[in-house]
C-alpha cells in the first residue's frame, strides 16, 4: 500500500528515522502518518512541507498521483505565495531564515505590502482546490480532505464547499484542532488567547509533531485507519468530534455543517 | 441571424479601441462589427488588462451580452490590488525611464487617484517579484485555470462566444500538465483537451464554449507592423510593438480583415467549437510556418 500526505507542515513529520539530523530533539513517538504507515505496513510516497502554498503541494500531488493508494489532503491558507524557490512564504512569516534569503524576504515584504489582491489569491485557491477534487475524481483516487483554516472565507462562503465531490471532508479547521490540542492538556488557555502563530512558535518543536501532541497524533491516526478500514470515501462531511472529546462545543470554529 | 442587441469584447489592448473616439470612423475591428450588427457594445479590452480582471468586470454582464469576444491575454501579468496593468514591458519601462508606460506615468497614476510615489513603490515591488519570486508554471496555471472556469460557465449558459488568442503563451498549459504517466498524457480530459503543437511541442487548452483561433493576434500585429515598414531592424521592431500606436495593433487593413471574420462567425451563426484558421483571412500574410496554438 502506498500513502501520500498532500499538504504543508500539518503533515510534514514523516518518516522521520530515515533522517537523524531532523529527529536528534524531536519527540520520539510516531506522529500520526507514521502510525498509518506502520499500521498497514504502508509506504509514505510524499509527505507535506512546512510552510509551503497551495499551488506547491498541487505539484507535489501531480508527481504521485497515479502511484498513491491513498491520499490525505492537508489544504493550506490562501495567502501564502507560490515562488520559483518553492521557499516558505506567508503573510506573517517570510523573514530571512535557511529556507529563505534575504532577497526572497524583502520581494515578500513589497509583495505583502504593495501588490497583494486578497480577492485574486482567494479566487486562485478555489479554483486550485476545484482542480484537485476534479483530478482525484478523474484519477478515481481514495482521498480525504482536510481544511487548515481560510483568511478570506467567511463560513457562509466556506459552506460552499460542499461542492468537493471526491472524498470526505474533516468537520474541523485543523488550525483549531491544533489549539484544542493544547487546551486539552491545559498548555493554554484559549479562550484568552488565539493567536495560533505563537503557540507554533512556543511549543512545536519539542513538544509536538505536525503541530499536534501525541495523543492527538494517535487520535488523528485512528480516524484515519477507521476510514481506511471502512473504505468509506463517499463526499461528506467526516465527524472529528467523535475522536475529539469536546471538540464541537468550539462552534465558532467548525466551518461546515450538513446537519 | 437572431437580433443582436449587445456584445462585449473581453480582453486587453487587442480589443481596446472600439470605435467611440476615433475621430476617422469605425476603424477598428470591434467598432466595425459593432456597427455593422448595430449592436451595443458594453465592454471592450484595457491596455495590458490581467486576464481575471476582465472576467470579473465581465461576470455581472453575462445574461444581457448576446456575444462575447475572448481576448486571451498573456499569463505572466502580475494582478494587483490597484487595478495597475502590470507586464514584463511596464516594468521593463518604468525601470529605463523610457517608453510609452514611462511617458504615461502621470497619466496611470491619476487615473487610479494615487500618488506619483505609490506608483513607484508598486513597480519596485512588481520588479522584485519578478526577479526574485516569478514562478511561471503558477501563473500559467492561474491563467488555465481562470480560462477553463469561464469556458466552462459560458458553455453552461450557452453563450455565444469567440476566443482568440492574443499571445503564443494565451492557452499554453503550464510545463507539468496534462498530469499523469505516458499514454495518459495523451488521453483528452474532460475540461483540460492536450495537442501537440506541429511547431512547437507544446501543450494548449482548447476552448470548448465556441470556435478559437489558431495563430496569435501578437504575430499577426508583428507581420502586420513588417508589412507596413519594410527592412525593420529586430530592435525597431519591438520597440515599435512596445510602443504602438495602431488602434487594437493592426493597421486599418488588418482591423477590417478581423471584423470580417468574426462577422462570419456571428453571420454564419457557427459558435461550435472548432478552430478559427487565421489564415483564411489574413491572405496577404505568409503564415505557413507560423505557430499554431492549434490545429
Amino acid at each position: 500500500m502506498k500513502i501520500a500526505f498532500i499538504g504543508d507542515s500539518f503533515c510534514t513529520d514523516v518518516n522521520r528515522y530515515f533522517n537523524s539530523d531532523e529527529i536528534k530533539k524531536r519527540p520520539s513517538w510516531l506522529s500520526f502518518p507514521e502510525i498509518v504507515a506502520q499500521h498497514y505496513n504502508a509506504e509514505v510516497i510524499m509527505r507535506g512541507e512546512r510552510g509551503i502554498a497551495l499551488f506547491h503541494s498541487y505539484e507535489n500531488l501531480l508527481k504521485i498521483i497515479d502511484d498513491a493508494d491513498y491520499i490525505i489532503l492537508f489544504i493550506t491558507k490562501e495567502f501564502r505565495l507560490p515562488n520559483m524557490h518553492r521557499a516558505p512564504i506567508t503573510p506573517t512569516n517570510h523573514q530571512p531564515s535557511l529556507e529563505i534569503s534575504k532577497k526572497l524576504s524583502i520581494a515578500a515584504t513589497h509583495y505583502y505590502e504593495d501588490v497583494i489582491s486578497l480577492d485574486f489569491h482567494t479566487l486562485v485557491h478555489r479554483l486550485l482546490i476545484q482542480e484537485i477534487d476534479r483530478l482525484m475524481i478523474e484519477k478515481k483516487k481514495k482521498c480525504i480532505w482536510f481544511f487548515v483554516r481560510f483568511d478570506n472565507f467567511d463560513y457562509t462562503d466556506a459552506y460552499q464547499f460542499k461542492w468537493i465531490n471526491s472524498g470526505p471532508v474533516g468537520s474541523h479547521l485543523l488550525d483549531d484542532l491544533t489549539l484544542y490540542d493544547l487546551s486539552s492538556r491545559n498548555i493554554i488557555d484559549t479562550t484568552k488567547d488565539y493567536a495560533v502563530a505563537n503557540y507554533f512558535e512556543k511549543y512545536d518543536y519539542n513538544q509536538r509533531l505536525n503541530h499536534f501532541g501525541q495523543e492527538t497524533n494517535q487520535k488523528f491516526a485512528n480516524l484515519l485507519i477507521d476510514r481506511i478500514d471502512a473504505d468509506n470515501f463517499t463526499p461528506e462531511l467526516l465527524f472529528m468530534d467523535s475522536y475529539f472529546n469536546g471538540l464541537s462545543s468550539w462552534r465558532f470554529n467548525q466551518w461546515r455543517d450538513f446537519v | 441571424m437572431n437580433t443582436i442587441n449587445k456584445i462585449a469584447f473581453v480582453g486587453d489592448s487587442f480589443c481596446m479601441n472600439a470605435g467611440q473616439d476615433h475621430q476617422g470612423g469605425h476603424d477598428d475591428w470591434p467598432g466595425i462589427v459593432a456597427k455593422e450588427l448595430n449592436a451595443e457594445i458594453i465592454q471592450t479590452g484595457f491596455g495590458g488588462q490581467h486576464l481575471h480582471r476582465a472576467i470579473v468586470e465581465f461576470l455581472p454582464k453575462l445574461y444581457e451580452t448576446d456575444i462575447i469576444v475572448m481576448c486571451v491575454t498573456e499569463p505572466f501579468r502580475l494582478f494587483n490590488r490597484h487595478d495597475l496593468s502590470i507586464n514584463f514591458t511596464w516594468v521593463e519601462q518604468l525601470k529605463a525611464k523610457a517608453g510609452n508606460h514611462w511617458e504615461l506615468r502621470h497619466t496611470t497614476a491619476d487615473a487610479l487617484g494615487m500618488p506619483l510615489d505609490k506608483l513607484f513603490e508598486v513597480f519596485n515591488a512588481a520588479e522584485l517579484y519578478y526577479e526574485h519570486l516569478f514562478d511561471s508554471d503558477f501563473v500559467q496555471f492561474n491563467n488555465i485555470s481562470c480560462i477553463s472556469f469561464f469556458d466552462n460557465l459560458l458553455k453552461e449558459h450557452n453563450k455565444k462566444v469567440i476566443w482568440l488568442p492574443c499571445f503564443d503563451q494565451s492557452f499554453r498549459l503550464p510545463s507539468f500538465w496534462p498530469p499523469g504517466k505516458g499514454d495518459d498524457r495523451n488521453k483528452s480530459h474532460t475540461k483540460i483537451l492536450p495537442i501537440i503543437n506541429p511547431h512547437l511541442i507544446s501543450y494548449n487548452y482548447i476552448p470548448i464554449s465556441g470556435p478559437s483561433g489558431n495563430i496569435s493576434l501578437t504575430h499577426l500585429s508583428t507581420i502586420d507592423l513588417q508589412m507596413s515598414i519594410p527592412g525593420l531592424s529586430e530592435d525597431r521592431l519591438n520597440h515599435l510593438l512596445k510602443n504602438d500606436s495602431r488602434r487594437n495593433h493592426f493597421n486599418i487593413e488588418n482591423n477590417h480583415k478581423m471584423a470580417t471574420l468574426i462577422l462570419d462567425i456571428i453571420k454564419n451563426d457557427n459558435f461550435s467549437p472548432d478552430v478559427i484558421k487565421m489564415e483564411d483571412y489574413f491572405t496577404h500574410m505568409s503564415l505557413d510556418h507560423t505557430l499554431r496554438v492549434r490545429l
